[in-house]
């Protein structure tokens, strides 16, 4: 195994919602005791739907949320009880790329501004000095310096994306939590994005957590994929292994649901899940999936499968594959 | 800053905020005469070339006395708003960014301000502290402050949620900076406008308590006082109220052209929306 970078061990989440005015306070179970590690300029895919915890887990890594349970590690130090100046100084090992390139920037900020926040901060004076790395960042990340002193706003999608991008690499970290970082964007855009994203790997061995529910980016960019469901990880696996042969009933529906062009298959419907996802406030007994999983036994129902070892470092929690 | 010239509110808000401003340093000095200087065979005079806005009933010069006036008026509603404006701001911003039982408790007290109706409040301050341009200026603040509050605090509620703003955080960025950095260039907006429109309304709150008798005392000739004596006289000679009436609304109604145009300006995408409307020259 690589060295790891960034480690979650049993990182459970717990949001209270609610209160005496609105039928009283429930738990949202939103990560129950999730095991996810990124080796050294390894890129870890996160997929799943909408709400099934992959944000959480990013936000739990990089030490934005405090987790209910468990424990971080970055680069083999245990993080998850450091706090104030100690935790502001960590994070120049660790970023974040937004989803939403229109939120993530603040409006009133000149791009040189956003870009030279992060030097300022850690009151860090670059070699070649804060103007100069400004302008080598934007080059990096493939746009005009010049645009240096425009505001957010003068930007389209796809170079504010580029901002945010330059921005999680001003401070070198060793590794990035990309949260659906192209899911806002045209497809046209998308790879673009992508593609600088791993560029930017190659070059610099940086470690990408790559959260997306689109299975097809993930392919494209990810060393291994982990699928969520409902808070937990029901597979884990090299790319190629998972999307070649699926384990996870789960899984195999996830990638039977993708779009793919082919002309002879053009009027068939795409395979769909029956039902919705359950709610994270009452999850099911059992495998959180038997309520939707075509091939569900008695067994499914009373009993949770473990995220077991099948082969190599690939795991899968289901009693039937 | 090139679209200025665009901007209309902008302009003709400044224009007259500058004027009121101008009137108010050097009307007294232009004008030759002395603001309680009293000339009994020249009452109720309309405009003319000697007294430019006529005189009152004691025939004193009313250019003069307009001028005084606004200095006073002007300087109690810009005192009032700016200390309104400082201490609103920062509780709302500190209240909204930590939330919770301090959130709540903050905007109970905010409540407890809001409950009282505004001129009651002033009044009842201006009365325990007595009267005085000071105590004045600190009642009018009093009542002023909690929109201030309030507006920040629910602006800051959405920011502190934004994605930059938990990029600042994941960037090590401290709560000093992301309140005063981040957050608060996010929320000026509102305030500025949410201010010019405030000296407005602390200019009718001035002259309403002068109006009452409880604001600058006589012989200051206030322009709520001015109003509020040329009403015995309305009926038969209506112009001193007239003067007085037009003073205020044309100084308010600037102020709010000018914050409404000042916000249009201050914000970048306002700004790149009005080069993109505006016309091609």
């Amino acid at each position: 195994m690589k060295d790891i970078v960034l480690e979650g061990v049993g990182l459970t989440k717990h949001f209270t919602v609610g209160g005496p005015m609105s039928g009283g306070r429930r738990r949202v179970r939103a990560v129950e005791s999730v095991d996810i590690a990124i080796g050294r300029g390894e890129t870890v895919g996160l997929v799943g739907e909408s709400g099934c915890g992959k944000s959480t887990i990013g936000r739990l890594l990089l030490r934005l949320i405090d987790p209910t349970e468990g424990r971080i590690r970055l680069l083999g130090q245990d993080i998850t009880d450091a706090r104030g100046s100690g935790l502001r100084r960590l994070r120049r090992r660790m970023q974040i790329v937004f989803q939403d390139p229109f939120a993530s920037l603040n409006p009133r900020h000149r791009v040189g501004d956003i870009l030279s926040a992060p030097y300022r901060i850690h009151g860090i004076e670059p070699r070649i000095g804060i103007d100069a790395k400004v302008a080598e960042l934007m080059g990096r990340v493939g746009l005009d310096p010049m645009a240096r002193s425009k505001f957010p706003h003068e930007f389209s999608g796809g170079q504010r994306q580029r901002i945010g991008i330059a921005r999680a690499l001003a401070l070198e970290p060793d590794v990035i939590v990309c949260d659906e970082p192209v899911s806002a964007l045209d497809v046209s855009v998308q790879a673009q994005i992508v593609n600088l994203l791993r560029d930017l790997r190659d070059q610099t061995g940086i470690a990408l957590l790559f959260i997306s529910h689109d299975l097809a980016v993930v392919e494209n960019i990810c060393d291994r994929v982990a699928v969520m469901y409902l808070g937990r990880i029901v597979e884990i696996a090299d790319r190629d292994r998972l999307f070649d042969a699926p384990r996870h009933p789960y899984t195999k529906a996830l990638l039977k649901s993708v779009p793919r062009p082919d002309p002879g298959r053009r009027r068939r419907a795409l395979f769909r899940l029956e039902g919705e996802v359950p709610s994270p406030v009452d999850p099911p007994t059992g495998c959180a999936f038997h309520t939707r999983c075509p091939v569900a036994t008695k067994l499914c129902a009373a009993e949770r499968p473990p995220l077991s070892i099948r082969e190599a470092s690939n795991k899968v929690a289901c009693h039937l594959n | 800053m090139k679209p200025l010239a665009v901007n209309l509110s902008l302009s003709i808000g400044g224009t007259i905020v500058i004027a009121v401003l101008l009137f108010a340093l050097f009307g007294t000095i232009v004008s030759g005469f002395e603001p309680d200087q009293m000339n009994m065979k020249n009452r109720f005079s309309l405009p003319t070339a000697e007294h430019w806005l006529g005189t009152d009933n004691f025939g004193r010069d009313l250019w003069t006395r307009m001028a005084v006036g606004a200095r006073v008026s002007l300087t109690i509603a810009l005192c009032s708003v700016a200390i309104a404006v400082v201490v609103g701001t920062t509780v709302g911003l500190v209240s909204g960014y930590i939330g919770g039982a301090f959130d709540l408790l903050v905007m109970r007290i905010v409540d407890i301000f809001l409950g009282f109706p505004p001129i009651v409040l002033a009044l009842a301050i201006v009365a325990a502290l007595g009267p005085g341009m000071l105590n004045l200026t600190l009642s009018l603040a009093a009542i002023f402050w909690t929109e201030y509050a309030r507006v920040v605090r629910s602006v800051t509620l959405a920011q502190r949620e934004a994605d930059y703003v938990t990029a600042a955080a994941a960037l090590g960025a401290g709560s000093a900076r992301i309140l005063f950095r981040e957050i608060l260039p996010n929320v000026i907006g509102p305030v500025i406008v949410l201010a010019t429109l405030g000296i407005g309304t602390a200019i009718i709150a001035e002259s309403g308590l002068s109006f009452l008798g409880f604001g600058v005392e006589p012989p200051t000739p206030t322009w709520g006082w001015t109003l509020s004596y040329g009403t015995r006289y309305l009926r038969a000679e209506p112009w001193l109220s007239t003067v007085a009436g037009l003073a205020i609304m044309i100084t308010v109604l600037g102020f709010n052209l000018f914050g409404d145009g000042l916000r249009d300006h201050l914000d970048p995408r306002g700004v790149a929306r009005r080069i993109k409307s505006a016309p091609r020259q």
